[in-house]
């Protein structure tokens, strides 16, 4: 600006000598401040883009940012998407994208998979991130001292092999769809880390003051109080727009949402549907609708005798879910098919629900011998009721909502069921341990990689999360099969006819996936949630200056 | 002194029987610090190997026996939940819910005496009869309905007082005095609950108890003697209404902590309160132990301020 201005005297002199010369020159002059002013400016409306803060609202604090022990999925994301880089990325289309790796080749048959590592990442205290570091967070994840939680991720992986500081090999055990979702870790700092015994990484000053190499760098920690995100000025792909994200701990939902009406905070990512409606009221928020990684579901105990195919699939044509969705999450719900999302490759797009008709319930459960014989509203058989237990945790007023609404449906079919709410602890020893269960109404995350052997292969009712002890030997073939086949267009009928079995067999009834909603403050623009997370494009929000 | 000393050894024993009966307690209790890892992602071998390394996999004895090596030495453990050792969490954790309570227990001591010395005397006027009923619906109204009341008027309404936090996350950099005035504007409205609830209960005790001492022979003689009102109220009557206040600070101690915890969580205040709760819902032992530990301190040591208060304030205590 001081120069502008010296040149602007400059010139109003020339101009008072009159002469061709001058104005000559002025006019030189004039063109050069005009484009001096416009570059100025110009640069003016692209700084502006950059800088200010977000307060994003939370209900719970933060557990650890370090990948080898946080349990909480918000940490994890934090993990992901501000703090450290993986090999590669999922983009919006949900396609493998570069990101610490700069490209990938998988050889010798699909066994072999080879990163090359940019050159120009380095940590937020300057060191550069190398293969080494890849190596080190492998051997950590696989440590048994660590006890890395999410450690089954490597359990194809045979060995890591460093060629260069800059090229890294994977090989695995076998050929498998999914070596590079497996290998999509957050990688840790070798020479801040490496020095500690592995039994004391996870329990290191690390969790709290981590050194990453993401967008974003933490910079404070009051502990239920608020976190701290600065940009991170070393930031391979460059800097985020703002300048810092703070992150609000404020756990009674009406008043997080007294915060945002308030301004007091800018975002609250997860609101309940009425919540969501109240900030379509209010002029200065505006609120996002998107998908959800979970489906809920009930799950029938197969080694109960009362619980057979037939039974299953007719209780589960007796469920209407669009009732639940539009009644009890005001719609901002999908109904569920199966156990694959169809945000992942092997979803069967052609694949029919299961139709809500209470009719064809009744019947097939007639042709099972249930009938209400002595006409008390209730089917019965061998003078034995149809009765039978729902169990869910408590501590989630929407879960016991579903529930007894669930009942009300049976019941007009004639089956008589009793809501058990249990804490959650004892609901696991109960549902998990003892498998002390009729029915359990319960949910789960997916993932984005296809791998639901541990929920239904029969190898799983002793060993894994197949608690409703589900036995299939066509079920097993598929899923076994399907694993072993990394090439997706193979492996996509294998996959199709394993979610139609499933639904033909319903030892669950997949209920819905509920939409998740957040709403945030209108001076920010950019804001876009979807189902990889609410921070998956933290890097582009922004406030634009006020004019 | 003899007296206190054996009350001293008395309570030294009390304080590892609870440590005993809490700690069995939790191992009872179903579910264990892994649960928080509970999902198909995770195997259950791997579920094996977290619980082997926090320990919770080992027979009740040897837990408890590391437990209370560990504490004797001045170790307080490790919190699964939050990843950082007990000692960290508690050395942040209670300034924070220190700052609540001692404020709230002067407001609940002070205020409540008073109020129960005004409605006892005036008992049977309009102005007595009026906080009879105001006190009770105080004393009647759940913590989080007050507290969500002052909120809705105070910050929504009127957007005087913040709604939740300790400090203005919008502040930035700023002298001792600006951040002085924001945490005192912050403590305002969670101060009051606690406070006001509190004062509430400490009145009806006062004003039930001056009615009673304002008939006694004594207090009638003073008025015969023609002794000024004031003379009578404060010097003659109030002191034998301190009685039941003594017992109260007694029972305030882990009554705070109780009501903190709700204060906490709805006002976002960082103090015990939040860690309880967050502890209990991820099975969190070693700080559950470490926090119940120090609650039973505080009725331990409440207890014994109340009875040394009694002794101060009724010499018949002191001779017997």
């Amino acid at each position: 600006m001081k120069n502008i201005f010296s040149t602007s005297n400059f010139l109003f002199s020339a101009v008072k000598k009159n002469t061709i010369l001058n104005k000559k020159i002025f006019f030189i002059f004039l063109g050069i401040s005009l484009s001096l002013i416009l570059t100025t400016s110009c640069s003016d409306s692209t700084k502006s883009q950059y800088g200010q803060t977000v307060i994003i609202g939370m209900k719970g604090d933060f557990d650890s940012f370090n990948e080898l022990n946080a349990s909480d999925s918000d940490a994890l994301q934090v993990i992901n998407n501000m703090l450290f880089m993986t090999l590669t990325k999922l983009n919006e289309n949900f396609k493998i994208v570069p990101y610490l790796a700069s490209s990938w080749e998988l050889t010798e048959q699909n066994k072999v998979l080879t990163y090359s590592i940019r050159k120009d990442v380095s940590w937020t205290d300057g060191n550069p991130t190398t293969a080494e570091d890849v190596l080190f967070t492998y051997n950590m994840a696989i440590s048994p001292e660590v006890a890395y939680p999410a450690a089954s991720r490597f359990d194809m992986t045979e060995r890591v092999e460093i060629i260069d500081p800059y090229t890294i090999c994977f090989y695995f055990k076998k050929a498998y769809p999914d070596g590079l979702f497996d290998t999509q870790i957050p990688i840790l700092p070798k020479h801040i880390l490496g020095e500690m015994q592995p039994g004391k990484i996870a329990q290191s000053d690390f969790n709290r003051n981590p050194v990453g190499n993401g967008p974003f760098k933490l910079s404070e920690w009051k502990a239920n109080q608020h976190l701290i995100f600065e940009y991170n000025t070393n930031f391979a792909f460059g800097r985020p727009f703002l300048d810092k994200v703070i992150f609000s701990i404020i756990p009674d939902e009406s008043v997080l949402l007294t915060n945002l009406k308030t301004g007091t905070i800018d975002v609250i990512p997860f609101l309940s549907s009425l919540d969501f409606q109240n900030i379509q009221s209010v002029s200065t928020l505006k609120g996002i609708r998107y998908g959800g990684k979970g489906y809920s579901f009930l799950a029938w105990n197969c080694a109960n005798p009362l619980f057979t195919k037939t039974v299953r699939r007719a209780l589960s044509h007796a469920i209407d879910k669009k009732e639940i969705i539009t009644t009890l999450m005001e719609g901002y719900g999908k109904e569920a098919k199966g156990p694959l999302l169809p945000f992942v490759w092997a979803y069967d797009e052609d694949l029919e629900k299961i139709q809500f008709s209470p009719d064809m319930a009744k019947s097939l459960l007639k042709n099972q011998g249930w009938e209400d014989s002595d006409g008390d509203g209730y089917l019965d058989k061998d003078n034995n009721i149809f009765q039978f237990d729902i169990k869910t945790n408590a501590g989630n007023q929407f879960r016991k909502d579903v529930a007894v609404m669930i009942q009300a449906q049976l019941k007009k079919i004639g089956v008589q069921t009793n809501v058990d709410i249990v804490e959650f602890n004892l609901l696991l020893d109960q549902v998990f341990g003892s498998k002390d269960f009729d029915v359990l109404l319960s949910g789960w995350e997916a993932d984005f990689t296809v791998n639901p052997t541990d929920l239904f292969h029969s190898n799983a009712i002793t060993d894994g999360y197949n608690f409703v002890s589900y036995k299939n030997d066509r079920i097993d073939f598929l899923l076994e099969k399907g694993r072993a086949t990394p090439d997706q267009v193979e492996a996509k009928p294998y996959w199709n006819e394993f979610q139609k079995l499933i639904l033909e067999d319903s030892p669950y009834t997949f209920l819905f996936n509920k939409d998740k909603l957040a709403g945030y403050n209108k001076k920010i623009s950019g804001v876009k949630m979807d189902v990889r997370g609410f921070l998956s494009h933290i890097q582009e929000w922004r406030i634009p200056e006020q004019k | 002194m003899k007296i206190l000393f054996n009350r001293i050894i008395y309570l030294i024993v009390l304080f590892i029987g609870i440590a005993i009966i809490n700690f069995t307690l939790f191992f009872m209790s179903p579910g264990d610090p892994t649960n928080q890892y509970f999902s198909p992602k995770v195997k259950k071998s791997n579920l094996q190997i977290l619980k082997q390394k926090m320990g919770v996999d080992l027979p009740w004895h040897k837990q408890l026996k590391n437990w209370s090596l560990h504490t004797l030495k001045g170790d307080l453990g490790y919190s699964w939940s939050k990843h950082r050792p007990v000692k960290d969490i508690l050395k942040e954790a209670i300034p924070a819910t220190l700052q609540l309570t001692i404020f709230a227990l002067f407001i609940n001591l002070i205020i409540g005496s008073l109020i129960g010395i005004f409605a006892g005397i005036n008992s049977n006027r309009l102005s007595g009869k009026f906080l009879d009923i105001l006190t009770l619906t105080i004393y009647s109204t759940p913590v989080f309905l007050l507290a969500l009341f002052l909120i809705y008027v105070f910050s929504q309404k009127l957007q005087i007082l913040p709604p939740s936090g300790m400090d203005s996350l919008r502040f930035g950099e700023s002298g001792f005095w600006l951040t002085f005035f924001d945490r005192m504007r912050h403590i305002i409205l969670p101060v009051s609950v606690l406070g006001l609830i509190g004062a509430a209960t400490t009145s009806r005790y006062v004003q039930e108890h001056i009615k009673s001492v304002i008939k006694q022979d004594y207090i009638r003689m003073a008025f015969a003697k023609g002794l000024s009102l004031k003379r009578i109220y404060f010097k003659h009557a109030f002191k034998n209404a301190l009685l039941p206040v003594a017992t109260l600070i007694g029972i305030y101690f882990p009554f705070l902590l109780g009501s903190a915890l709700i204060v906490e969580v709805v006002f976002a205040w960082p103090g015990m309160g939040r860690v309880t709760f967050e502890a209990i819902s991820s099975k969190d032992y070693p700080v559950l132990m470490a926090v119940n530990m120090i609650a039973a301190i505080m009725v331990i040591s409440g207890n014994l301020i109340s009875d040394m208060l009694y002794r101060f304030i009724d010499p018949r205590i002191r001779i017997q």
